[in-house]
């Protein structure tokens, strides 16, 4: 993880964080629907689907921005670009926690089968937790170049900030966090 | 030719031995000199290439264990705390 080839990166970011925000609030809401319609009786949200599908990247952006002016605060020299072509790297977790979200939605027997299955479970969710922190991390210090000050600020702050997108993304209908 | 008696040659290796770096502070200034005019990763600490060189290796060596602990302290209820999360 390093400033250099925004390019190829921005591209790559983008596919990433787009084709998660469409497996989370597109895909996986389609595939419940068939699978339980018959139970259930549910219909289709395509308007609710379009405003998470919307909101997941705007919260991306809105993280984006936030790094983005935090390294202007502390002179990092760091293009907006450059911000979203990295952060959006560190999607790649929240893809895999989208997928056995869904998994776990579509199929509920997989976590209530045993203990053991819950345990294993468990411990993916705690990885992927632990790579993206770990992402966020290689961020600070390998993009943003903080000092130990600097990167408790940046922490404080943007664990505001996340809590505040975690919040208004659950009030409209995005169930795995999308920052 | 003038030849220099042992004690001017002693002060002046004395001299030249006191202005040698530390073994290994160039190569130090090199990395970071280079690193930082190429933008490229800088250079790590042994435990930051344990950690950051492969975080999906090292989110799997911390996942485990936590799990075994919550798995310990929950047991049977480790299913329905998940299910509770997930809603």
């Amino acid at each position: 993880m390093s400033r250099g080839d925004v390019k190829g990166r921005f591209r790559a970011s983008v596919a990433i964080v787009l084709s998660t925000a469409v497996l989370s609030s597109g895909i996986v809401p389609i595939l419940y629907f068939y699978a339980n319609k018959n139970r259930y009786g549910l219909s289709l949200d395509i308007g609710g689907m379009f405003i998470a599908l919307s909101v997941s990247i705007m919260t991306w952006l809105a993280a984006c921005l936030m790094f983005w002016l935090l390294s202007k605060a502390f002179n990092k020299g760091l293009g907006f670009e450059q911000v979203t072509s990295i952060w959006g790297l560190s999607y790649i977790p929240n893809f895999f926690c989208v997928v056995l979200y869904g998994l776990l939605l579509i199929v509920p027997k997989i976590n209530t089968a045993s203990s053991f299955s819950a345990f294993i479970i468990c411990a993916i969710f705690i990885m992927l937790l632990v790579w993206k922190a770990l992402y966020y991390f290689m961020l600070l210090r390998f993009v943003l170049d903080t000092t130990l000050r600097e990167l408790l600020i940046i922490t404080a702050v943007s664990a505001v900030v996340f809590a505040g997108l975690m919040i208004i993304g659950s009030k409209l209908g995005i169930q795995v966090p999308m920052l | 030719m003038e030849i220099m008696d042992d004690r001017e040659l002693e002060k002046l290796l004395n001299t030249t031995e006191g202005q040698v770096p530390p073994a290994g502070l160039k190569e130090r200034l090199f990395l970071k000199i280079t690193a930082s005019a190429s933008n490229a990763v800088p250079a790590l600490t042994p435990l930051e290439r344990v950690i950051f060189e492969k975080p999906l290796r090292t989110a799997c060596f911390v996942s485990l264990p936590a799990a075994c602990v919550l798995w310990a302290i929950l047991g049977n209820d480790l299913g329905k705390l998940l299910s509770g999360i997930l809603g």
